[in-house]
């Protein structure tokens, strides 16, 4: 029991000291990705996608590379992952379990890494300094900025001489090197159009032209029934859109902003929170185009 | 939308990357699983179905062991049988011989008594006719003659074949 | 008042009461699913996973609201 109070108080005491020793001069988080080198497209949400297929190629190297009979350790793991995946799928929608694994899976795979990538530490706050004059405008336009609700009680932060990042130089920010893909929205933007677009696809090609009755028909009530069937189609691909970029880049600035207030101790729960919520979206993305697709290709003749 | 950052190319770029990683992750990883996890289930299901065969081959050699032990069992029973059986005859055959045998020794026996009986019959016969012929002699001397010898033999054949008889 | 603090007040309204229904509505769904998996805990796999899609279904909600309020926090609109 005295053990357990020593604990808390120790951790209180972490707390309270880390918020003294290093306070956070000022928030910077942007919505958007930045380009790493000037005057391309590459930005910093590419280079993360990109490690994150490296990782899930050399997983899969690793896993599968030379299959056995009996597995072990990682080839165990993903066999259970895809399996578990797999009977998940089937039990949503049998028939096209099989044939629509690899996309689902896909979406799956690339979107719990692109969360989870973001919570490694470095992802954020290790980056290249750009003097903060050169793109001032665009800049001091989306930057959140908010400075230290105590400034004047603590002393100055030791890290604060010149710029509030080391090695820069007075005045300069930085241009984040890595960023999760998933708080980026042209990467979520870009799965909830290969989901819908794919879900399209499949019941096109299962019910040929027929398919578009069930939008556009003239008997009664039903035409606008079709009606709201299409707007709630097309409402689908901001609600992949925002549902995954909102969690993941609200999950950021909630951390951001935790460490702000308290730099240790504090963000803590709220790291095991994001990860679970990182789990959470990539299984709902491939739960819901999963159900999405079930609804879609169901006949709407036979049933009514 | 550009405000939010946003772009056609970095969405197209995003696309490809997509279609690119599923075309990968299909070759390298789902495609070897199913067929991996496909492989183990056939196989389990064979070695199932065998796992079967095996039992009933050795439900099969089961079946023939305990009849093959009985039948040996009877056999057993019955050739022991047999051997009791031969057994007794020959008890039976041994006996049979024996009492032969001491019946043929008896048979024997008392024909050689008999024999000599008759001998001594003979002898004694003989002796008394002589004794008989003797003192008939004797007495006869001076009133019988030689020739009632030949009389008085033949009355004592006469007497010895009727107590023969 | 001030642009910038109007703009503090409504980046806090746009999640605030963006926060209301679909806070309300989680509520109800993860009470039904609590009520069916203590009916039928045999069901509680496909129990789960239905209450996750149901809840981001509501969650959605939320999140645009969020979303706006960050669009609107980070001077975007």
């Amino acid at each position: 029991m005295a053990r357990n109070i020593g604990i808390a108080l120790a951790l209180l005491a972490l707390a309270v000291g880390s918020r003294i020793i290093y306070p956070m001069e000022s928030l910077a988080i942007e919505v958007r990705a930045d380009d790493l080198i000037p005057n391309t497209i590459f930005t910093n949400s590419m280079l993360v996608s990109l490690l994150v297929n490296v990782a899930l190629i050399t997983l899969a190297v690793v896993a599968a590379g030379n299959l056995k009979a009996v597995p072990s350790g990682w080839q165990n793991f993903m066999e259970w992952l895809i399996e578990w995946l797999y009977n998940l799928f089937k039990g949503i929608n049998a028939e096209y379990a099989q044939r629509t694994f690899p996309v689902i899976a896909t979406i799956f795979f690339l979107v719990i890494l692109s969360n989870w990538f973001g919570l490694l530490p470095g992802v954020g706050s290790i980056g290249i300094c750009h003097a903060a004059e050169q793109n001032e405008t665009s800049m001091s336009e989306i930057r959140l900025a908010v400075s230290a609700p105590v400034d004047n009680i603590l002393p100055p932060s030791p890290f604060a001489e010149g710029s509030k990042y080391i090695g820069c130089q007075a005045g300069e920010g930085i241009v984040p090197l890595f960023r999760s893909p998933s708080a980026d929205l042209n990467f979520t933007l870009a799965l909830a159009l290969i989901s819908v677009f794919y879900t399209l696809y499949l019941s096109i090609s299962k019910l040929g032209a027929g398919y578009f009755g069930k939008f556009f028909n003239l008997n009664g009530v039903m035409s606008f029934v079709g009606i709201l069937e299409l707007i709630s189609l097309l409402a689908r691909i901001p609600a992949f859109t925002f549902r995954l970029f909102g969690n993941i880049f609200a999950g950021e600035v909630l951390l951001i902003v935790m460490i702000f207030l308290v730099p240790m101790v504090v963000p803590l729960p709220f790291y095991f929170f994001e990860v679970f919520v990182g789990f959470i979206q990539a299984f709902v993305f491939a739960v819901l185009t999963m159900a999405f697709i079930a609804i879609e290709t169901q006949d709407h003749n036979e049933h009514h | 939308m550009e405000a939010l950052g946003v772009n056609l190319p970095k969405l197209i770029y995003q696309i490809i990357n997509f279609g690119i990683m599923a075309f990968v992750l299909y070759r390298l990883l789902y495609k070897p699983v199913f067929n991996m996890l496909q492989e183990r289930a056939t196989r389990i299901e064979q070695s199932l179905k065998e796992a079967d065969q095996v039992k009933e081959q050795l439900a099969n050699a089961k079946r023939d062991y305990d009849a093959e032990i009985a039948k040996a069992r009877q056999e057993a029973a019955a050739i022991l049988m047999q051997a009791q059986e031969r057994v007794k005859a020959q008890e039976l055959e041994l006996i049979n011989q024996a009492q032969q045998e001491a019946e043929r020794i008896r048979t024997e026996a008392r024909a050689q008594t008999e024999q000599e009986r008759a001998l001594m019959f003979r002898d004694a016969q003989q002796q008394i006719a002589e004794m008989v012929t003797l003192t008939a002699e004797k007495v006869l001397q001076a009133e019988l003659k030689q020739s009632h010898n030949a009389l008085i033999e033949q009355s004592l054949v006469d007497l010895a074949k009727s107590r023969n008889n | 008042m001030e642009v910038e603090g109007l703009r503090l007040i409504a980046t806090a309204l746009a999640i605030g009461l963006a926060a209301i229904g679909p806070g309300i509505g989680v509520g109800i769904i993860v009470s039904g699913a609590l009520q069916a998996i203590g009916r039928n805990p045999e069901a509680q796999g496909t129990i789960v996973t239905n209450m996750f899609i149901g809840i981001a279904f509501a969650e959605a909600l939320a999140i645009f609201g969020l979303v706006i309020s960050f669009l609107i926090g980070f001077g975007i609109i």
